[in-house]
């Protein structure tokens, strides 16, 4: 009987490169691996071909090609619920916008690196 | 409830029912007035003048009675005045009396009056006395005059003392009527003063229940809307709370509650636009600090990774600035909106400019998202900062706005004495006009596209930067589904 690896991997989908590169940055330090999306559509391709990899799924608010709520739809569809998805969100009211789009987790820009260590880390 | 009547037709109405009270009251008083007067000339004239004179010929009467008396004691004096004048003097007084005084047959305009008067209130019997005493005085003089011209010798003295008696008696009679004439004619006059005194009041009383009413009701149709206006403006100012008016009319507290409300809620519209842009303009404030935050914290807390610094420098130099360019952007737009921008021009090249905006803004955007065509060396004279921060939130709009995967076309051309920057955007949600929006302060871009640049707040200072530079920006719609911005400035 084989045994199957436990998903370690976190996605970053996030239009903005810098916020993207310094989150998988990180993931190197802390050891976890990142992958990336500029966007929803890409998101969502990342997460067909990279499900059993993935953990956490850090999704911007602001997602470019898609509305907020359909991409958060789309992406909880494509994720099932296995993967914890927290919404990251530079708003002024990320509880709001988490409530708004029924995630249950949010960080809000610029976040605490030890919030999101634990989140990468758990 | 419609308020077809305007405020200024109910206040004139008000006034001018008032003014007619006033002018009633007014016209009555004088009435009122005028017949006081004429009433006190009649009982001077027609009343007491007449008591007057018939109490003088009955003085007459008595020293005629008077003289004939002392006669017939045997005495011999002369009569100071001769007896035929005295009689002469009576009759003048009665021709007089008849033609002035008399009521029952009278023909002057009082005697009319009073006779009339006595009628009303059923006094006729005096008109009787009044004959009677007439024919008896007429009778009188009549004998006196038999007397003296009769040879007075002829007549005994006695008889005629007699005579003098009688119409002195006459006389005292015709008075007597008089004073009754005259206490009637004083009631009748202290009633026809009572009746207008009473008139006054009752007009008074009646003017002034009337105006209150009509004043009420000119109140109940401007204070409670004026009060629910107030407390609309009150509700509105303490709460930001703008609430549909409901007044449908078309009198002048209508229009002004009409203009108010288009006020209230263009405030409302320019409040909400204000909390979308300051929304986004953290929002885009806070996307550099995360960047800038993470990276400094790697460096920190992991000062072993050497290897990573180079590029998390880079990064932090990169957003710092970015986020140095954002507040900058904000700063200027404040100072354009209070007229304050501070301009200082010189002789520049705008497409080195346009290139330096272009890689500054590469910088921030993974993608290529600009197809450049740049003329060289378009010398213009500008201020290079302001031109630079222009040209960044031109760009980054137009990068905001775009969709789909076409770069935005920016090319730099002259044409005559005028150089010309323009960006196509290809995008088919958005129309030229939805644009020129974004050229009035507090608009921002809430991006939809792929590449990604946010563009915060709006070509507001865009507009005013070209406006300093005597140029002109504007947008049109292209054919192919897009529109394009254009920045034209002076050479």
């Amino acid at each position: 009987m084989s045994r199957k690896s436990r998903p370690n991997a976190a996605l970053v989908i996030d239009d903005d490169p810098n916020c993207r590169e310094m989150i998988e940055t990180l993931g190197l330090v802390w050891g976890v691996p990142v992958l990336q999306a500029a966007n929803c559509k890409e998101g969502l391709k990342v997460i067909k071909s990279e499900h059993g990899r993935i953990k956490l799924i850090l999704l911007d608010y602001f997602m470019p090609g898609m509305e907020p709520a359909k991409c958060v739809a789309s992406i909880i569809a494509a994720a099932g619920s296995s993967i914890q998805i927290v919404l990251m969100t530079a708003a002024a009211d990320p509880a709001l916008r988490a409530a708004e789009l029924k995630v249950k987790h949010w960080l809000s820009k610029p976040f605490e690196m030890s919030s999101l260590q634990a989140l990468l880390t758990a | 409830m419609k308020h077809q009547i305007s405020v200024g037709h109910r206040l004139i109405l008000l006034v001018a029912f008032q003014t007619s009270i006033a002018a009633v009251l007014v016209f009555i008083a004088l009435r009122a007035m005028s017949a006081v007067a004429a009433d006190a000339r009649y009982m001077y004239q027609f009343q007491y003048l007449g008591v007057q004179e018939i109490g003088k010929a009955m003085e007459v009467a008595a020293r005629l009675q008077s003289f004939f008396a002392t006669r017939s004691f045997g005495s011999h004096a002369e009569s100071p005045v001769p007896i035929s004048d005295v009689i002469a003097q009576l009759e003048t007084f009665y021709k007089r009396y008849r033609e002035e005084w008399e009521t029952a047959n009278g023909s002057t305009p009082d005697a009319i009056r009073f006779r009339r008067d006595l009628f009303g209130s059923g006094d006729t019997g005096l008109l009787e006395k009044e004959k009677k005493a007439q024919l008896d005085i007429e009778e009188s003089i009549r004998t006196l005059k038999a007397d003296e011209e009769g040879d007075g010798s002829k007549t005994p003295v006695q008889t005629r003392w007699s005579h003098a008696r009688q119409l002195r008696r006459n006389l005292a009679a015709l008075y007597a009527v008089n004073l009754d004439y005259t206490r009637l004619a004083n009631e009748h006059v202290a009633n026809r003063t009572q009746r207008a005194r009473n008139w006054l009041f009752t007009i008074g009383i009646l003017g002034t229940f009337l105006t209150l009413l009509l004043g009420t009701f000119v109140h109940r149709a401007i204070a409670p809307r004026i009060r629910r206006l107030v407390t609309k403006v009150n509700r509105f100012r303490d709460f930001g709370v703008h609430e549909q008016n409901v007044e449908t009319g078309k009198d002048e507290i209508s229009l002004l509650a009409h203009a108010l409300d288009t006020g209230f809620a263009a405030i409302a519209t320019r409040d909400r636009e204000r909390e979308e842009f300051l929304a986004i303009t953290a929002h885009e404030l806070k996307t550099p600090i995360t960047s800038i935050h993470g990276y400094s914290k790697l460096l920190i807390d992991h000062p072993e990774r050497a290897s990573l610094f180079p590029r998390a420098l880079e990064i932090i130099h990169r957003q710092s600035w970015r986020l140095s360019r954002l507040v900058e952007h904000l700063f200027l737009a404040m100072r354009a909106r209070s007229g304050q921008l501070h301009f200082d021009p010189k002789p520049l090249d705008l497409s080195t400019v346009v290139q330096h905006v272009l890689s500054e803004l590469r910088a921030l955007i993974s993608s290529e998202p600009f197809s450049v065509n740049c003329k060289p060396n378009v010398m213009i004279l500008g201020d290079e900062v302001l031109l630079e921060h222009a040209l960044w939130s031109l760009f980054a709009s137009a990068s905001a706005l775009s969709q789909g995967d076409l770069p935005i076309k920016v090319v730099l051309d002259t044409e005559g004495a005028c150089a010309r920057v323009t960006a196509d955007v290809m995008s088919t949600e958005r129309s030229a006009q939805d644009i020129e929006t974004l050229f009035m302060p507090f608009q921002s871009v809430q991006y939809e596209n792929d590449s990604g640049i946010r563009a915060g707040v709006g070509l507001y200072l865009c507009r005013e930067i070209v406006r300093l530079h005597s140029g002109r920006l504007g947008v049109r719609e292209l054919p192919n589904a897009g529109f394009e911005f254009s920045m034209e400035l002076s050479r």
